[in-house]
């Protein structure tokens, strides 16, 4: 015979057991059920928002270029000696804009610029738009180094659509460095030697035709 | 036979290369006046240095002899023989004082070439050149183009006396209008007139492209001048391609053809005689050589891909084809596509085109036309007398202002320097090669230089070994001279050294 007290005891303590089985299983489906809800709401948030990092000179700059330049980068002096394997590829050059914003003859759109390498031994043709040309502030002249412009596009090297001319039809022009003077200033004792070497020429003529006149 | 020269002769050479050089202190004012203008002092003061030596070394050379009298054949062809060197030195020091050049003979390439109007540039960084420099060069095309002698005599400077014999040692053997004064000053009005009007028109394209009043005013005036005396020096690095303009491209063609015909056929267009124009040997033979060379162009430009559609070919052919035959040197392509995009066929056309030139008596290069047609007509004459019986005599008369009969030393005389420009041609190639360069590019490049055609390929460069390029100067000289004033020249030199004829008397 069982003791009738140790089996009621026992039929209480699985009732609590149970009960606190339930209020467990409970509590944790709450806890993820709020994680869920949380997780929901987070991705909701924006990410054009600007993050400051508490360290200085961290920010994000929105304008920079993007970094896929070292694939197009190629010198203009390799361009001026290029062979059918720069045809049509996409290119990036840097130089300075020599001379002046040609107008394309039929095209009311576009302008011509030509620039020229570091050392000025080399120059391509860049067709582009007159949009994009008006924001050369100087052109290369004497005494006058012009704005820096980096372009990135098309080459071509006889351009079908320009009667064969080599050139560069620009899809991205950048400002790099604006242009700079290098004025000259009127200085007299440059011009000593010449006005001396003048003088004593003028003599020895004059003095010829007088011995000329003399011997007449 | 060969008469040495006496100290006499040498002292009234003197004289007279010394009115040259002074002659060419009013070509210095041009630059010193614009450089004054734009502000440009640094080249302002070296112009001022340049005339200054230029009085000098021209008025004292006027001391060797202060009464010359008149100058006999020999003399004259020494004359002008040296007056290109002379020149071309006078040239060299503003333009190596401007510090674009790297070496001083690298400066003496680009004098002579604009004296003798070849055009071949060996400066460093053009597009930053100064007005008044690059002005200097033009003036240089202008000078040389019309021929020192023929702007001296029409000037009068050489007096009354001095004139016949300067003006056929010069290469210019017409006689446009019976006084040889008159004749020096109707081509000189001649080129003026076709220059105003040509600047005229091309100053409106270039403001129409976009440029600078001041700018577009100048490089219209130099296009002209350059396209008119068939020169080829450009304002900028990229020759006439910098424009990209087929208008502008159009003017010039025109001017580079008025430019390669005969000086004699202008005074008759312009008397009216139109049907003396179509009628002339030389116009006849350019007519039938560019028809044929233009075609063989076309033809060898369709092998290679790029060039083959029409309006390319078109525009660039065409201006190539000319821009060689009148032996100019302007650009519409780059160098590169001159040796890259065209066929190495297509590439030696062109060299053929500058090797043979354009007309006689005009500012062109090259062998030129009337020789051409004179070895023509003489082997039709030869091949007349082959098929016709011993007795019979054979008479080919040909049109060259006024009708004349084909003359065994006529023949002679252009065989001769048929023959010697070709072997300069090959020498100058053999050099090339012998410096290790590719050969098409040495025969192109000799044919350029001697031709004063122009149109370099890439050898005339800065940093060309230094024998090449003295070899360059003197093919530029020979072929300005076309050669038997040369020859002359350099015989007389060879006769006076001689220590044996100083014993002989």
């Amino acid at each position: 015979m069982r003791h009738p007290v140790k089996h009621i005891a026992n039929a209480a303590t699985t009732q609590s057991l149970m009960l606190a089985r339930a209020c467990a299983t409970a509590f944790l489906a709450a806890l993820l059920m709020a994680l869920v809800v949380c997780a929901g709401v987070s991705s909701d948030r924006a990410f054009a928002e600007e993050i400051e990092l508490e360290s200085e000179g961290n920010l994000i700059n929105p304008q920079q270029l993007p970094d896929s330049s070292f694939i197009y980068d190629t010198s203009i002096a390799d361009l001026s000696s290029a062979d059918a394997y720069y045809d049509n590829q996409t290119v990036q050059v840097t130089g300075e804009a020599i001379g002046d914003a040609i107008h394309a003859t039929f095209d009311q759109k576009f302008s011509w610029i030509t620039l020229s390498n570091e050392d000025n031994t080399a120059t391509i043709a860049v067709f582009m738009t007159r949009d994009a040309a008006a924001r050369i502030d100087t052109f290369g002249r004497y005494q006058q180094r012009g704005t820096i412009l980096q372009v990135r596009g098309t080459f071509h090297l006889a351009c079908p659509e320009h009667e064969g001319t080599s050139d560069l039809h620009a899809e991205v022009v950048s400002v790099v460095d604006p242009g700079e003077y290098t004025e000259e200033a009127f200085n007299l004792t440059k011009f000593v030697p010449g006005i001396i070497t003048v003088v004593v020429g003028l003599l020895v003529t004059v003095l010829f035709y007088l011995i000329r006149e003399r011997q007449r | 036979m060969w008469q040495r020269f006496t100290l006499y002769d040498l002292r009234v050479i003197g004289h007279y290369l010394g009115v040259l050089v002074l002659f060419s202190t009013l070509g210095l004012l041009v630059p010193f006046i614009l450089a004054v203008a734009c502000e440009e002092w640094g080249p302002a003061s070296r112009y001022l240095l340049t005339i200054g030596i230029t009085l000098i070394l021209g008025s004292g050379l006027r001391f060797l002899r202060i009464e010359p009298g008149r100058l006999n054949q020999q003399q004259a062809m020494v004359v002008t023989g040296l007056a290109w060197i002379v020149l071309g030195f006078v040239a060299t020091i503003p333009l190596y004082l401007s510090g674009h050049y790297a070496t001083f003979l690298d400066a003496l390439f680009d004098g002579v070439s604009g004296v003798t109007t070849t055009g071949a540039s060996v400066i460093m960084d053009l597009d930053h050149l100064s007005n008044a420099d690059n002005m200097w060069r033009f003036v240089l095309h202008f000078i040389g183009g019309l021929g020192l002698i023929v702007v001296a005599l029409s000037f009068g400077l050489f007096g009354k006396r001095g004139g016949a014999s300067l003006y056929s040692s010069e290469g210019r053997s017409e006689h446009v209008l019976p006084n040889i004064i008159q004749t020096t000053q109707f081509i000189a009005k001649i080129t003026v007139g076709i220059i105003v009007v040509a600047t005229g028109i091309l100053s409106v394209i270039c403001l129409l492209l976009g440029m600078e009043p001041l700018r577009a005013i100048l490089q219209a005036l130099w296009l002209s001048i350059s396209a008119f005396v068939t020169g080829g020096f450009a304002p900028m690095s990229q020759s006439v391609l910098y424009y990209h303009s087929s208008p502008l491209e159009l003017v010039i063609m025109v001017l580079m053809l008025a430019g390669s015909i005969n000086f004699v056929l202008h005074a008759e267009v312009w008397k009216g005689h139109i049907e003396t124009f179509f009628r002339d040997l030389e116009i006849r033979t350019m007519v039938l050589w560019l028809a044929v060379m233009t075609c063989v162009f076309a033809a060898s430009l369709t092998m290679s891909a790029e060039f083959s559609n029409l309006p390319a070919m078109l525009r660039r052919g065409l201006f190539t084809v000319i821009s060689a035959s009148s032996t100019t040197g302007f650009l519409n392509i780059t160098p590169n596509q001159l040796t890259t995009a065209l066929s190495s066929g297509a590439f030696l056309v062109v060299a053929m085109l500058m090797a043979v030139g354009g007309s006689a008596g005009s500012t062109s290069g090259g062998i030129k036309f009337n020789r051409i047609g004179l070895i023509a007509k003489s082997l039709v004459a030869t091949i007349k007398e082959a098929l016709s019986p011993a007795s019979a005599r054979v008479v080919v008369s040909y049109n060259h202002v006024g009708k004349r009969v084909l003359s065994p030393e006529a023949v002679k005389s252009a065989t001769t320097v048929f023959v010697l420009y070709t072997a300069t041609y090959l020498i100058g190639a053999l050099v090339g090669i012998a410096h290790g360069y590719d050969a098409t590019q040495s025969i192109f490049e000799s044919v350029a230089m001697t031709s004063n055609g122009g149109l370099s390929s890439g050898l005339a460069a800065p940093g060309m070994p230094v024998t090449l390029e003295v070899f360059y100067i003197f093919q530029m000289w020979a072929g300005r001279l076309e050669f038997v004033t040369l020859l002359a020249l350099l015989v007389e030199i060879v006769v006076s050294l001689d220590p044996r004829r100083w014993f002989n008397g």
